[in-house]
């Protein structure tokens, strides 16, 4: 997995899928590949291009195991939501910090880019999440950041509210880009996966 | 102090990386300069010559620096060489907010066959075709001789150097914009040998566009952007088997012709700086954003590259000339006086407030002299 290796992985998981292999057991496999793979980007050894590629093979594989996890109510680690501020499409950055913590086990909605706070609420409720990540990457849209922290503060929901992007990483002063309200920032990916199991484990 | 180099001099000096009168400042001033003028976006980004304009205004107000970016020409240029739809300020888009592209890709894998049949043009052609539009090497032709004038009228009426001309986008570069970086990340593990061979098949028409253009024009610089190439992007395992060697002949082979690369570099190149020293050198300019650490950049480029940068677009929109000036003054003092341009990093947000972008060049001219 590690080596992004797709037909190998997907093979020898067909393979595990076929003979009746546990599905959880599988799956502990996959996140210790995924692990690896977070490992090798935070040693500078793998770039985006590989995190991509393994979280796309992560995905492919998900797809097939997918549907016996969840006869065997295979627990997550907790739900996250995650989604590009109102006004931001970049997206980048935010997919891979989804594509890890799905790597780590968490259980990821996607809302996608450009999306306003009302949104994010929503999601928030329906999934009943414990967590909403909210990316970045524009001075311009800092304020549609700020706005959507507050809306979700003022809707009263217990979540952990974790923030990152680009626009945290380009050396400006931290009190221009301060968010009221916000539990966490993440510079990377391998630290919103940090900060999200560090607030599983912290709730009871 | 005063000034005892033209504008282009200055800029030839710190190329060359020697220490000029003061350190040359370079301003890619865009949108904002509408804004500053009360023109909508939508003029600056459909009509040159109303771009122009305006940036000339601000030019005069601001006592002037020494080489303008042209900007006024993007609208026009990415509407006709670029296949992704453009969302036009005023028709698509609020009329105060810079044009933009829809990130819909318009390329497929299978067009990697079509790059190495039919070569750069032909892709280019082929895609834009697809969204019924027109490109070729004569409609590129009439758009750049439609440029010329202004160039002529900066340097000559203004005295001050254009410094980009056409357009060499290295085919990674260009394969990432058109196809989406994600997708082309998995082309590197699913069908490595089709992208290589469309890289091989494509890099030279890449250096003759932009030879192309920048000799329509009459202005010798020519742009060279590699962001999806950095360290950010791509291992180094990457960059080595589907970048680096086809670059460098890009890179020499303008250089030959008698070209200035401005090679353009955000995101993080720190683990790469030592590639450069594989380029020509005292040729090229290479233009980093605080995401590469420039100290470095210096300590192992100094003496053969100039480097170009970068007072961050954030502090233009949300700074204080202050920050500006301190930001500069660390700058200079950093990366020194010989081989460095004082220029804003990449874009210029339109929200970028006239004192900060004014504030860039008094700190240039306060702290830049030799
Ligand atoms: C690629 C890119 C684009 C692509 C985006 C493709 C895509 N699908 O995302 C395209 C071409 C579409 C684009 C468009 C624009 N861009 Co742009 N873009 C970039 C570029 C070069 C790289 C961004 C990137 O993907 N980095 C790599 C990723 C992995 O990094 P990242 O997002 O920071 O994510 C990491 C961390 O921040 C963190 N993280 C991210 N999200 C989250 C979320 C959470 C919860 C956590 C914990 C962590 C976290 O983890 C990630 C992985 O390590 C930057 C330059 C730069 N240096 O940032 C400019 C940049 C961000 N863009 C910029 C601009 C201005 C624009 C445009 C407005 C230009 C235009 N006029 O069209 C438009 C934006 C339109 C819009 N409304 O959003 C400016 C922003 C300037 C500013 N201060 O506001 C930049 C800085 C370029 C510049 N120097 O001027 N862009």
């Amino acid at each position: 997995m590690a080596d992004l290796n797709e037909e190998v992985v997907l093979k020898t998981i067909a393979e595990g899928v076929k003979n009746g292999e546990s599905s959880s057991g599988v799956l502990e496999e996959l996140r210790g590949g995924m692990e690896i793979l977070g490992q090798r980007f935070a040693d500078g050894e793998y770039s985006l291009a590989e995190l991509m590629m393994g979280a796309e093979i992560f995905r492919e594989c998900m797809d097939m195991i997918e549907p016996s996890l969840e006869k065997n109510g295979v627990s997550t680690r907790g739900r996250v939501v995650i989604g590009t501020v109102k006004g931001d499409v970049h997206d980048l950055g935010k997919n891979i910090v989804a594509a890890m913590l799905r790597g780590s086990g968490f259980e990821v909605h996607d809302i996608g880019v450009d999306k306003p706070p009302e949104q994010f609420v929503e999601k928030i409720r329906e999934v009943d999440a414990d967590i909403v990540g909210l990316s970045c990457l524009l001075t311009s849209t800092l304020g549609s950041m700020r706005k959507t922290v507050s809306v979700i503060r003022e809707s009263g929901l217990d979540i952990k509210i974790m923030i990152g992007g680009g626009v945290f990483s380009r050396g400006i002063e931290s009190t221009v880009t301060r968010i009221e309200g916000a539990d966490g920032f993440g510079k990377d990916a391998v630290e919103a996966v940090n900060l999200a199991k560090e607030w599983v484990t912290a709730t009871p | 102090m005063s000034e005892t180099f033209s504008p282009r001099e200055r800029l030839q000096k710190a190329i060359d990386c020697q220490t000029p009168d003061r350190v040359p400042i370079a301003l890619r001033v865009e949108y904002s300069a509408a804004l500053w003028a009360g023109m909508s976006c939508r003029d600056f980004c459909c009509y040159p010559h109303k771009a122009s304009d305006v940036i000339e205004a601000a030019f005069d107000k601001i006592g002037g620096w020494d080489g303008v970016d042209n900007t006024w020409t993007q609208g026009v240029r990415f509407t006709h060489l670029e296949p992704q739809k453009p969302m036009i300020p005023g028709v698509d888009l609020p009329d105060d907010v810079p044009m933009e592209f829809s990130s819909e890709p318009s390329m497929t894998a299978d067009d990697y066959d079509v790059a190495i049949k039919q070569g750069y043009y032909g892709l280019y052609s082929e895609l834009i075709a697809r969204r019924g539009r027109k490109f070729n090497r004569r409609t590129e032709e009439e758009l750049f001789l439609g440029f010329a004038p202004i160039y002529r009228y900066w340097e000559e009426k203004k005295g001050v150097p254009v410094i980009r001309g056409g357009m060499t986008r290295p085919p990674v570069i260009a394969f990432t914009l058109l196809r989406t970086f994600e997708e082309v990340s998995k082309d590197y593990f699913r069908r490595p040998d089709k992208v290589l061979e469309a890289v091989n098949a494509t890099y030279k028409e890449c250096i003759q566009m932009g030879e192309t253009q920048s000799r329509l024009v009459g202005c010798n610089y020519v742009f060279v952007p590699i962001s999806r190439a950095a360290s950010t992007f791509m291992s180094e395992r990457l960059f080595h088997k589907f970048f680096f060697p086809t670059f460098k002949e890009i890179i020499e082979q303008l250089v030959k012709d008698g070209f200035t690369p401005r090679i353009h570099a955000d995101a993080d190149w720190t683990p790469f700086l030592q590639y450069f020293l594989e380029l020509p050198k005292r040729k090229c300019i290479l233009e980093l954003e605080p995401m590469t650490d420039m100290v470095k950049a210096k300590k192992i480029l100094g003496g053969h590259m100039c480097l170009f940068g970068d007072v961050p677009p954030d502090i233009l929109s949300l700074g204080t000339p202050t920050d500006v000036e301190s930001y500069v003054k660390k700058r200079i003092e950093d990366v020194g006086k010989d081989g460095f341009i004082l220029a804003n990093d990449d874009m210029m947000p339109h929200d970028a407030s006239y004192e900060n972008v004014k504030a860039i060049v008094d700190a240039g001219k306060k702290y830049g002299w030799s």
